[in-house]
């Protein structure tokens, strides 16, 4: 699976546990994004990957706040590594 | 334009709101993800006991939850001067063998420097402590500068060490690195990591406990095995032993009791009671011989049981005239109290049963001063109920179950009776259990006589 659907998935789990199905619908506002089916993590990326993601986390930043980077942050901690680490936006370091 | 400031007053009050929520239902979420990682290490404790593989379990769960930089379990040696890891990783983000180089903490041990030393601080006074560089843990100052860099690599911004304590005392310590300052973290995260320490410490405990309990377990096996070992040649000496004796003795009382009974022409009054005691303490060491055999036989097995018809009236009958000249001697009263009805033919070795009965009257009169000894046959259910009740020295009772063991002496015996082997009623228990019977003793205590009992089925 691309490293960018992984890290989103990651980051809409984790956002899921926080605040319910509402991470999926606020996903769906992403441009680019194009969510097919929550339950089966059914996500697809269009177009720019980093940019993508860099937009899902403003999305959850302008409504939740500060917090919520830091969320989005801590859940992708495990899947970044020194080979893919500068396909990652800035905004998640 | 009032209109315009009450709608963004308004719309900035609901972000805030929103953001109080959302910071709210990520600490629920958070307090939900640590109780699920305590259930998951808890789970691990009872999965595996294996020290080792525990903690490996227990540093994988918390690390794949919450992917510290840096996680490990170390534990303080016997001396008191190491932390030695005894499970340690750094996290996947990068490749660590490379990123580790020279100096990996994971496989070296935390030097205890002295007093005043950090390490000693979370041992002695059992709290958690915070550092900011690996290298006040590892006090090499050559490796100072390398842990330097492996923490810049890592992105480890502090570290904490929690005491693994047991019962007031410090067994190791539970090490966890941030990417933050140990100040940022909310309570709920502190209580966490705390929670995780505490699970660890008794996981470990009884991981060690458990491991201990396995080798003792395993010496004692060995121990156990040797010792059967060394009981089987002792046996096996035994009975060779007994055999080579048991054909010079006979040979020398039947020359005894020729020279006694005058074939080899009259023998002076000097020298007659001289020969005497010498049949007698011959008869006493065949005797003791035969004892010998008969255990090492039970012991190896290959005590045989040879059934044949036999009429215990008349069995009990041949003991009491062979015992009775004894009793006399004594001034004791050796009294057959016959049974009221008539008993059937029993299917029993004779030669083995008769040893038993010969046993046990020969033990009550010895152990009698005065009195009688009495021998009763009843019958009980289906087996025949044979008693041999004295007035003699009683038994205490803490001693009356321990009698039928192997080198098992009453109290008080010894002074009486110097020469006995304590393997007497361990042979009665055999031949009786041997019968498919049950043999014990009663009594009601010191001088209080006793009366050994034993059944035997008739059917």
């Amino acid at each position: 699976m691309d490293i960018f659907i992984q890290i989103a998935i990651k980051i809409i789990h984790e956002q899921e546990a926080i605040i319910g199905p509402i991470a999926w619908e606020e996903a769906t506002k992403v441009s680019g994004f194009i969510i097919r089916d929550p339950k089966k993590d059914d996500v697809t990326i269009e177009g720019d990957g980093k940019l993508a993601l860099e937009k899902l986390v403003q999305q959850y930043e302008r409504l939740f706040g500060r917090a919520s980077r830091e969320v989005c942050r801590s859940a992708i901690k495990s899947l970044v590594n020194d080979s893919n680490k500068e396909s990652i936006p800035t905004i998640l370091f | 334009m009032f209109q315009v400031l009450e709608n963004r007053t308004s719309q900035d009050g609901s972000e805030r709101i929103n953001q109080e929520l959302y910071k709210k239902n990520a600490e629920l979420a958070f307090r939900n993800k640590t109780l699920l990682l305590l259930r998951k290490l808890y789970v691990d404790t009872l999965i595996t006991s294996h020290l080792k593989d525990l903690a490996a379990r227990l540093v994988d769960s918390i690390q794949h939850e919450l992917n510290p930089a840096m996680i490990g379990i170390f534990l303080l040696s016997k001396d008191k001067k190491l932390l030695v890891p005894l499970e340690c990783k750094f996290s996947g983000l990068l490749d660590v063998n490379q990123a580790v180089g020279e100096f990996d903490p994971c496989v070296n041990p935390i030097v205890i420097t002295n007093e005043n030393s950090v390490q000693q601080k979370v041992l002695t006074q059992g709290q958690m402590l915070v550092v900011d560089n690996l290298g006040a843990l590892w006090s090499n100052p050559l490796r100072k500068q390398h842990l330097a860099i492996l923490q810049q690599k890592f992105r480890i911004i502090s570290t904490v060490l929690y005491p693994l304590n047991i019962d007031k005392k410090a067994i190791g310590v539970f090490l966890f690195s941030l990417d933050r300052p140990y100040g940022d973290l909310s309570s709920y995260e502190t209580e966490a990591l705390e929670s995780f320490s505490s699970l660890i410490a008794i996981a470990i405990d009884k991981a060690r406990v458990y491991e201990q309990v396995e080798i003792t377990n395993k010496q004692l096996e060995i121990n156990n095995q040797r010792l059967k070992q060394l009981d089987s040649a002792k046996s096996e000496f035994l009975s060779i032993a007994s055999h080579q004796l048991r054909t010079p003795l006979t040979g020398i009382k039947g020359y005894l009791s020729m020279i006694l009974e005058g074939d080899y022409g009259a023998i002076t009054p000097k020298v007659k009671p001289i020969i005497e005691e010498v049949f007698q303490n011959t008869d006493r060491l065949t005797r003791l011989v035969n004892i010998f055999l008969n255990v090492s036989r039970i012991e190896s097995g290959r005590f045989e049981i040879d059934r044949k018809d036999v009429d215990f009236v008349e069995l009990t009958e041949e003991v009491v005239r062979t015992l009775k000249l004894v009793a006399e001697q004594k001034k004791l009263e050796l009294i057959f109290h016959h049974p009221d009805k008539l008993l059937p033919m029993l299917k029993l070795d004779k030669d083995k049963i008769k040893d038993v009965l010969l046993n046990l009257v020969d033990n009550a009169i010895k152990y009698t001063s005065k009195g009688k000894i009495e021998i009763f046959l009843e019958k009980f259910g289906e087996a025949l109920k044979v008693i041999v009740k004295d007035t003699g020295i009683g038994i205490p009772k803490g001693e009356v179950r321990e009698l039928f063991k192997k080198f098992v002496r009453g109290s008080g015996i010894a002074q009486i009776n110097t020469g006995g082997s304590g393997l007497g009623l361990f042979i009665v228990k055999k031949i009786i259990e041997a019968h498919n019977g049950k043999v014990w003793a009663e009594s009601a205590g010191k001088d209080m006589g006793s009366s050994f009992i034993f059944t035997l089925p008739m059917s």
